[in-house]
């Protein structure tokens, strides 16, 4: 089962970002929840290419509830 | 979920055998912390790095003595913490406590891991190898971070 390493950034508040681990791949468009708050996924790109059953992401996101 | 079924996940431990996920798990402790509580305080030294099985850690540095620590990151689940004192013996750089309760963490402690190291070469290199690749994760999203994108 693959895992995603997401590295996200919060541009719309003043947030620190952050590094994660997935098990599913995430889409633009929809919403991501960390630690009781609800993003809206903005942008996904690769940051690295994926090795073996992982895969290495960045993710721009916007805060939708707190 | 098995503590060797988490390691899998975890980048650090790429690579490795179930065999060989075996022995690591075996050195691993775990511990829960609440929100607010410290696994690292900045400048002290350190013996142990973790693997945060569930929750949310905030990683965060005194740029002044009288000024609010700043928070430069937030590490959630499959994340590694303090791995820079196992490379370099060095104190902690950085002040790591949870903002989530619970957050439950895998604690190992240096000297076991080097010990384990000693008796697998193997091991030893391939969990170099990736701690490496995730130094440079940190690195490229700390550089995207600070443009803001």
């Amino acid at each position: 089962m693959p895992t995603y390493k997401i590295s996200y950034v919060v541009p719309d508040k003043k947030h620190p970002g952050g590094i994660i681990n997935l098990d599913y791949c995430p889409v633009r468009g929809e919403t991501l929840e960390i630690g009781g708050v609800t993003y809206a996924i903005q942008e996904v790109i690769e940051l690295m290419p994926p090795q073996g059953l992982f895969h290495y992401l960045h993710v721009t996101c916007e805060t939708l509830e707190e | 979920m098995k503590i060797q079924g988490l390691l899998q996940k975890v980048e650090l431990f790429r690579g490795l055998t179930e065999e060989e996920l075996t022995q690591i798990a075996n050195i691993c402790k775990e511990e829960r912390f609440q929100e607010g509580e410290v696994f690292a305080k900045e400048g002290e030294m350190g013996d142990t790095f973790c693997v945060i099985k569930d929750g949310l850690m905030k990683v965060e540095i005194n740029q002044m003595p009288d000024l609010q620590p700043h928070v430069i990151v937030h590490l959630g689940t499959g994340q590694l913490i303090g791995e820079m004192s196992l490379v370099d013996r060095g104190v902690r750089s950085a002040t790591v406590r949870a903002i989530q309760t619970p957050t439950d963490i895998l604690v190992i402690h240096h000297d076991e891991f080097h010990d384990l190291c000693e008796k697998n070469n193997r091991i030893g290199y391939v969990v170099m190898r990736n701690m490496a690749a995730d130094l440079s994760f940190k690195l490229r999203h700390r550089s995207l971070s600070e443009q803001g994108r």
